[in-house]
């Protein structure tokens, strides 16, 4: 037999994976050919590492975001309300900073 | 890095299984593999996405791209370029018709944006073999209220309240149909779900089985719950092995969570679902017929009353409702009737999904709230007629229902006004036809199809139908005389009056209808010989025109019985006696110069 | 004996692998409420048609008059009894289909095969039928050949289908 307690709880584990399907907020990572060559697909790797930890409500993009290429790897979070942020020249290092300061502005998934 | 960032969503619907998305799936996974990229992009599966002319179609989360016609061979692009470096393929995105402009969000396409998803709330958004996607947008949560808060009295209430007619076509109020069920004397009852889509051009009930069938499984157990029945059934269609194998999935699935079988969320209720196969019989989808079948028997109707909420399945108490109907019942249940009501119309609440055929630019199920009109469905969502012809008509309500004309197409889409304008809302069938399509030989067809179909239990349908049939053969065959119309209208009014079941009560609508608003196109039948939309063979009369040809030859090389004769680069000439109307010759010149 | 078209009707009940496939079917339905539909659905799975020793067997199993069973098998459109060809094409005639041209498909199909609509081909190969509305009205005209689908059809792309299927 199954409680309501087990089916909402399912409901919970789960709606984390298909925020995907329904993002609220968006860390987009730039991962264009010179984006990956300066990196990106690490910075990506940590950023979804520490969202994942956090649990937060916020799912990362690759996209190919134009900038200077100096500026590269460039990330850009954008929030469920439309505000957009862009961080440049990131390492992987600094993206964990990043994510862990957007935490509070983002919450996590558990209250999406 | 283990951690999933993408679900790309392949459409697994019949629509899509027929255009090729396996092999195109396929594909994508090795891409994937090879760009090393399987770990953290994953795959679903779902249901029908709806846009079926547009298949295989693919979605790319989380930025929620379209894809549309892909094929095995774009998928190597899709994986390097969008999946590894963020690029939108732009080529493969959905363009409009009209301004061929490129769009890559689900929500912008014109198909869409009309639309409004409660029935199919979950196709072509969830992997319809995992219950736990189903759970997590609020799956079972609707079951789980009924059986743990609120009495089985309750629960009838709050169907009845928000006003829920029955999506097979009778539109009978749902919450009615529930309260005799449930005040039913009788210590077995049973629930039956109808999913016997009979009628040709409705597709709604199948996709809604494909692509979330849980939403069944949970509607049939809450039926159960409020009427005090502790086994269900689903009649299928037993052409719809998809849908019968995902079903047959979800119960499986259900009953392990125990989310079927005994003490349900501890309340104390028992509910089991068992599938039984139709086997191409149309008359089954009428309830009486259905469930004769269900017992294992030839599917043949009986008189009404009683009624199955009295006297249904081996003989107790049964309620049925089709597919789409308990599609709607989680959602009224978790959000109240209050918010089912604030959709469609007074008399007509919630949204209907139609089944968009024929000739049409965008075909596909497209879901909208009762009350918006025909225009919209053929224009705005439909993207209007092919190939820059005229629309002619609108059939709704499948072998039951009728034809609408251009004037007509104001008309808004509920039980009553469809009924008002002489056709009906049926299962949901909406098959345009355009200058192209001989109203006299539609309605031929129909006839041709309840005749084949009647079970032959009652006189009136039995024979009635097969005399119809031979006027409306008559007539497209050049052979109609004077009366014929009259004749027809005099059977189909006894037909209609005396026939056993709603499929002879209902077979001479087609005739009807097309009668009321083409009538001229049977008179051109029957007294010109004519047939204006050039379909009836009999009465065509293939020629060439002089000024067009240009005696290339092609039309006498490809006509079959040496009926065209001409020289080289000088105008050709039909011998009528020997012409056979097979029309190989206009499908062949390139000149259009042959007119029939 | 040409083995292509042999059917096998005559076969030995006993030894015959169906037959035991068949009553493992019967024994599995039996104590099931109006089983007769859902056995025919396996014994036609099985055997590819019902042909007439088999609805007898079905009938004594289950302990129905055969005339029942035959009032079944004959009833229903999806049931056959006559043996069919190995690949069955089966054009749709749903409405969708019918005013996309699917009655020229069908002239176009019998005239490739040379045979006319519920016939079968002298090699056994193909078995034309016309089925209703399978619900792909999206990709009218449509017609199946055993279980693969095919869409947006037209009448000069059938001769190249149909040599796929040897």
């Amino acid at each position: 037999m199954m409680t309501v307690a087990q089916l909402n709880s399912i409901r919970d584990r789960v709606r984390k994976e298909l925020l995907i399907r329904e993002p609220h907020n968006r860390l987009v990572v730039g991962v264009g050919t010179v984006g990956i060559a300066a990196g990106a697909r690490e910075i990506m790797a940590a950023a979804m590492e520490v969202v994942n930890t956090l649990g937060l409500d916020m799912v990362v993009v690759g996209e190919d975001l134009s900038v200077p290429a100096e500026q590269m790897p460039v990330v850009r979070f954008i929030g469920a309300d439309g505000e957009e942020i862009t961080f440049t020249s990131v390492t992987a290092s600094k993206i964990r900073e990043i994510v862990k300061d957007l935490a509070d502005k983002v919450g996590t998934a558990e209250n999406a | 890095m283990g951690l999933i960032r993408s679900h790309v969503l392949v459409c697994a619907g019949t629509g899509c299984v027929s255009s090729g998305c396996k092999m195109m799936q396929e594909a994508m996974q090795q891409a994937l593999e090879r760009h090393g990229l399987s770990s953290e992009i994953k795959v679903v599966e779902t249901g029908c996405f709806g846009f079926c002319k547009e298949g295989p179609i693919v979605m790319v989360y989380p930025e929620g791209t379209f894809y549309c016609q892909v094929k095995p061979e774009d998928v190597e692009e899709l994986v390097s370029e969008h999946l590894l470096k963020g690029r939108i393929v732009e080529r493969l995105l959905y363009k409009e018709p009209v301004s061929e402009r490129a769009i890559s969000l689900f929500n912008d396409i014109g198909f869409y944006q009309k639309q409004q998803r409660v029935a199919l709330r979950n196709c072509g958004k969830i992997n319809p073999e995992s219950i736990e996607e189903y759970i997590a947008r609020d799956g079972y949560q609707a079951l789980a209220k009924a059986v743990t808060q609120m009495t089985p009295t309750q629960v009838i209430e709050m169907v009845s309240e928000s006003g829920l007619r029955g999506r097979g076509g009778g539109g009978f109020p749902a919450g009615r149909k529930w309260e005799f069920a449930r005040v039913a004397q009788g210590d077995i009852k049973y629930v039956v779900c109808n999913a016997d889509e009979g009628d040709p051009g409705a597709f709604m009930d199948r996709s809604i089985l494909e692509g979330d069938p849980h939403s069944v499984v949970e509607a049939m157990a809450i039926a159960g719950y409020a009427i005090g029945a502790k086994q269900g059934y689903v009649y299928v269609r037993a052409e719809y092995p998809i849908a019968v194998e995902r079903l047959s999935i979800a119960i499986k699935q259900a009953r392990e969570l125990g989310l079927l079988g005994k003490n349900i969320f501890g309340s104390g209720f028992d509910f089991d679902l068992g599938i039984r196969l139709g086997a191409g019989a149309f008359v089954c989808g009428e309830e009486t017929a259905l469930l004769t079948s269900i017992e294992g028997h030839r599917g043949t109707p009986r008189p009404r009353p009683p009624y199955p909420a009295v006297k249904g399945l081996w003989g107790k108490p049964t309620l049925i409702n089709n597919v789409e109907t308990f599609a709607n019942i989680p959602v009224i249940i978790l959000h109240g009737p209050a918010k089912f009501k604030s959709i469609g119309t007074d008399t007509s609440p919630g949204t209907k999904v139609f089944a968009l055929a024929g000739n049409i630019n965008n075909t596909g199920l497209v879901e909208v709230p009762m009350g918006t009109t025909l225009r919209e469905i053929v224009y705005d969502i439909g993207g209007g007629i092919p190939g820059g012809k005229a629309f002619k008509a609108c059939q709704t309500g499948g072998p039951s229902g009728g034809c609408l004309p251009a004037e007509l197409l104001d008309t808004p889409v509920d039980y009553d006004s469809l009924t008002a304008a002489g056709s009906m809302m049926g299962s949901g069938g909406l098959i345009v036809m355009d200058e192209d399509n001989c109203m006299v030989d539609v309605a031929r067809f129909f006839l041709e199809f309840t005749q084949d179909e009647s079970c032959g239990k009652c006189v009136p349908c039995r024979e009635g139908t097969k005399r119809m049939l031979e006027i409306l053969e008559r007539i497209t065959n050049g052979e109609g005389v004077a009366g014929d119309i009259e004749l027809l209208e005099e059977l189909a009014e006894v037909i209609s009056r005396t026939s056993l079941c709603g499929l002879g009560q209902t077979a001479p609508n087609p005739v009807l209808a097309t009668l009321k608003f083409f009538r001229d196109e049977y008179e051109a039948h029957i007294y010109e010989k004519r047939c204006p939309a050039g379909v009836c063979q009999a009465l065509l009369s293939y020629a060439i025109v002089a000024e067009k040809c240009k005696g290339c030859g092609l039309c006498k090389k490809v006509c079959p019985v040496d009926a065209i004769s001409g020289d080289l680069r000088q105008p050709h000439t039909i011998d009528k006696d020997k012409c056979i109307k097979c029309g190989a010759c206009v499908a062949k010149c390139p000149f259009k110069a042959i007119s029939r | 004996m040409d083995e292509k078209k042999c059917a096998g009707c005559s076969s030995n009940t006993t030894t015959d692998p169906r037959y035991q496939e068949l009553a493992q079917v019967i024994e599995q339905y039996r104590d099931m409420e109006g089983a007769l539909i859902m056995v025919l659905h396996r014994a036609q799975e099985i055997f590819g048609y019902l042909p007439e020793d088999v609805q007898k067997i079905v009938a004594k199993e289950l302990d129905l008059p055969l005339s029942e069973v035959y009032g079944v098998t004959t009833f229903y459109s999806y049931f056959s009894l006559k043996p069919r060809g190995k690949y069955r094409i089966a054009v749709c005639l749903g409405t969708a289909c019918y005013v996309r041209g699917a009655a020229e498909l069908v002239s176009a199909i019998e005239k490739e095969l040379g045979i006319k609509v519920n016939d079968t081909t002298e090699d056994a190969r193909f078995t034309l039928e016309v089925s209703r509305c399978i619900g792909a009205c999206g990709l009218a005209p449509v017609m199946t050949i055993n279980d693969d689908v095919y869409g947006r059809l037209t009448p000069d792309k059938i001769p190249e289908i149909l040599a796929k299927y040897e």
